[in-house]
């Protein structure tokens, strides 16, 4: 039955090739769109190296301060994060970690943008780079202040040339003399936590003032033994946050912040600490409506191509009704026919995204991301395209059904 | 005639619905994306206030929390910093700032002052900021040495802010609470001062002084250098050398503002073209799709027409019979959308458009709307008008 509704279903789109171009069209560029979309989110948001034991992962990166007069919002400070984030009881591992900075530097008289960030030796336990060569630095190297740095494979080509060893060699960045441990893979700009393209210990920072600093420039990140683990890790942060001293209570008297994946982060950031409840939920159900509205345009275009396409079909309709067939009978087929047409046009647009993703990584417009359309996707999209076909099939099926065979058959008005 | 066309549209009330939802979405889009093209361009032309052109910016590597003050450790680097690049003959002016031009950081605060609640944007500088940037005094003088010892914090402020809390009166002298017992004093006006450049939207700016010997202010962690025209972009390395001789404590990075202001442009500008994009996509869509259903509408009244061309009716009466059906279809659909786009300024949600933008945003969006679907409504109808009376009337 199934394999005939098919085989009929491919022959009404080859009758009338205008609406089947419209069709296909509509809905092969709205699914480029939205998978694109779900790409780039993919790419910022799923754990991926070498960020991919985020999935029992959590971290400070936000902290929000608040007094009579003075209101500050920021990422934390070292002090807070050294105080609050790192040996969290429970916890497999935690590190902390400067933000990556912006940096200009001189090497034998070229300038080179790069960026730099500082941790501590638990951050490499955490992420998992690729090392191309050496290793990582360890916690002794920060308790030292060694001027030790990993660097990425890019960066090693823009100072010493392609495929030279870098192992041992230095470079002079802000001032200050770094020997090169380990040449990591380079990093996506999207990754939170994981990107930079020097890394170096915290405490070779120029001065120890970061230690008293409540507020500014670092992040804290906390491994779970298994994912079960995070909830009772959050409330253990919870619980001790809930104590924090102040410094002067006539200038803040509240703090807020909270253990986030990164999505929860974002959500944070964009939704602001005032949105209380389950911030992720609420941005995602914004997106998830935001896509819907995206979609509604094209669903409208397409019930109305299709209630076209039957009134056109109207006299082989009343045949089939004249012989019996009924109402739910007509409309199954005309819904497979119509996913039958959206899953074609899913496929024409799984073959344009993954053009222009190419294209779009090729362009390089944000630094070192690779957008590669995995399964994940894959399945996102043809969910998406099964789900348009159903909505926008239903209601013309259900126009269909309603179609009385006598009418039908005299080619009238139906 | 046209009630006799809404008649005819009435007749066909279901179909003719869905043509009208599509429109109706389709003029939300368009209006939007045009509101939103026709609010930078008209802001593209306008004065920013500064010429960004050969401005270098020092961008330190220090957060000051909210309410507190720089350790003086920290001010006296700063300044020895400050003091050096002024002697470099390089250099034409150079100035303290907290959040500069295109840094992608901004100060705002909500005040009231004179009696009236306003959002002012808030730049630290010092006094130097105003050779600096280039900028032109209108009324008063920028900071100058007596600020130093001021008793009170000596503020400049734009146009923008004078009209929106003064109106009329005269500024310069007016003072106004910041703290308890710290009062702002206005010494000068400039003019409208639009700090992230070409996009932004118009500001009330307020310079709070920075003085050099840490009496009032909060010090920035920006140090703005206007270099003389035609300085090599080499000569950044000897700059960074000489400031890390006089301050190694402190790290920096040394960025030209005419790539800040690239970067910000690109930021700013993306989400307009990509909103572009999607929208002529499924302006492309709907207009295919329109063409679509009223091709099929004219198959499926060929007797209709038959009977009309039957009863002495021309071609080109049948021709604009359809367009005149499709036309009603638009109206119906932009009147309700209309209804609600006038309802955003009374919301306050589209608050940061200026009016005059809205309208013509609004303006473009009938025009289109009405063009496009003429346009869509235009090859099924010349169809219709071809058809013979003898054909028609016999078509099954």
């Amino acid at each position: 039955m199934l394999k005939n509704y098919i085989k009929i279903a491919l022959k009404v789109l080859g009758r009338r090739k205008f609406f089947t171009f419209i069709s296909l069209f509509g809905i092969s560029l709205t699914l480029v769109v939205l998978m694109v979309a779900t790409t780039v989110l993919d790419n910022v948001f799923a754990p991926r190296a070498p960020e991919s034991k985020f999935d029992r992962v959590v971290g400070v990166y936000r902290l929000g301060m608040y007094g009579p007069n003075f209101n500050s919002t920021g990422n934390p400070g070292y002090r807070f994060i050294k105080e609050y984030v790192l040996g969290l009881p429970g916890a497999e591992a935690t590190s902390v970690f400067s933000n990556q900075s912006m940096l200009a530097m001189y090497h034998e008289g070229r300038k080179i943008d790069t960026h730099l960030r500082r941790t501590d030796g638990a951050y490499w336990q955490i992420l998992d780079f690729e090392f191309v060569e050496g290793g990582p630095y360890t916690e002794a190297d920060n308790e030292n202040a060694s001027f030790v740095a990993v660097i990425t494979d890019d960066m090693r080509t823009k100072l010493y040339g392609r495929g030279v060893s870098a192992l041992d060699k230095t470079f002079e960045a802000d001032g200050q003399r770094f020997r090169v441990v380990g040449v990591v893979r380079a990093v996506p700009i999207t990754r939170l936590v994981g990107f930079s393209e020097i890394w170096a210990p915290i405490r070779t920072l120029k001065t120890r003032e970061y230690e008293r600093q409540w507020m500014g420039g670092f992040g804290g990140i906390v491994l779970a033994r298994k994912r079960g683990d995070l909830e009772a890790l959050r409330s253990e942060f919870k619980r001790r946050t809930s104590a924090f001293v102040f410094d002067d209570p006539k200038m803040y008297n509240r703090i807020e912040a909270g253990l986030d994946t990164p999505f929860e982060s974002a959500a944070r950031n964009l939704l602001g600490n005032q949105v209380k409840g389950n911030r992720a939920l609420v941005l995602q159900l914004i997106l998830g409506g935001m896509a819907l509205v995206f979609m509604l345009l094209p669903t409208m275009n397409l019930v109305s191509i299709n209630l076209s396409r039957i009134m056109e079909r109207a006299s082989e309709i009343g045949v089939r009704k004249a012989f019996g067939a009924s109402s739910r009978t007509l409309v199954a087929q005309f819904v497979v026919e119509n996913i039958v047409l959206t899953v074609i046009g899913g496929l024409i647009g799984f073959v344009l995204s993954v053009a222009f993703l190419a294209a779009l990584s090729r362009a390089e417009l944000i630094p070192y991301a690779v957008f590669d359309v995995n399964l994940r996707v894959f399945l996102y999209g043809l969910l998406l395209a099964v789900f348009f076909g159903l909505v926008s099939g239903v209601y013309p099926a259900w126009r269909m059904s309603r179609i009385q065979a006598v009418n039908a058959l005299r080619g009238g008005a139906l | 005639m046209i009630r006799h066309l809404l008649k005819l549209v009435w007749n066909r009330k279901r179909a003719n619905a869905l043509i009208v939802a599509e429109i109706f979405v389709s003029f939300l889009v368009v209006f939007a994306v045009l509101t939103g093209a026709v609010a930078v361009a008209g802001g593209w032309g306008k004065p920013i206030g500064f010429q960004w052109q050969n401005v270098w910016d020092v961008s330190m590597d220090f957060d000051i929390d909210g309410g507190q003050k720089a350790s003086p450790e920290l001010h006296a680097s700063v300044m020895r910093m400050l003091d050096e690049v002024r002697a470099l003959p390089q250099v034409a002016a150079a100035s303290v700032s907290n959040t500069p031009p295109y840094a992608f950081s901004t100060t705002e605060g909500r005040r009231n002052i004179n009696g009236k609640d306003v959002t002012v944007i808030i730049d630290d500088v010092t006094s130097g900021f105003a050779d600096t940037m280039q900028m032109k005094v209108v009324r008063g003088r920028w900071f100058n040495e007596d600020d130093e010892i001021s008793q009170h914090w000596p503020v400049v402020v734009d146009t923008n802010f004078v009209k929106e809390v003064y109106g009329n009166a005269d500024p310069i002298g007016q003072k106004f609470e910041e703290d308890e017992n710290l009062f702002h004093q206005i010494v000068g006006v400039v003019e409208p001062y639009r700090k992230d450049g070409e996009t932004s939207a118009p500001m009330n700016m307020m310079f709070r002084h920075v003085a050099n010997n840490g009496k009032h202010g909060r010090l920035g962690s920006h140090i703005l250098l206007r270099m003389q025209p035609g300085t090599s972009p080499q000569f950044e390395v000897e700059l960074a050398s000489r400031l890390r001789q006089v301050a190694p404590e402190v790290s920096f990075d040394v960025r030209q503002m005419e790539r800040m202001r690239t970067n910000m442009l690109r930021t700013r500008l993306a989400p307009l073209v990509a909103g572009g994009i999607v929208g002529l996509f499924l302006i492309g869509m709907v207009s295919l799709g329109l063409t679509g259903v009223l091709w099929q509408n004219v198959t499926r009244r060929t007797r209709e027409i038959g009977l009309r061309r039957a009863m002495g009716a021309s071609g080109t009466r049948v021709h604009r019979q359809i367009l005149a059906e499709v036309a009603v279809l638009a109206t119906i659909a932009v009147v309700i959308g209309s209804i609600i786009v006038w309802q955003l300024p009374v919301l306050g949600a589209f608050s940061f458009v200026s009016p005059s933008a809205f309208t013509l945003g609004f303006a473009g969006a009938l025009a289109t709307i009405y063009g496009l679907t003429l346009l869509c409504g235009l090859y099924p109808s010349w169809l219709a008008s071809r058809l013979q009376p003898a054909d028609a009337l016999r078509y099954e």
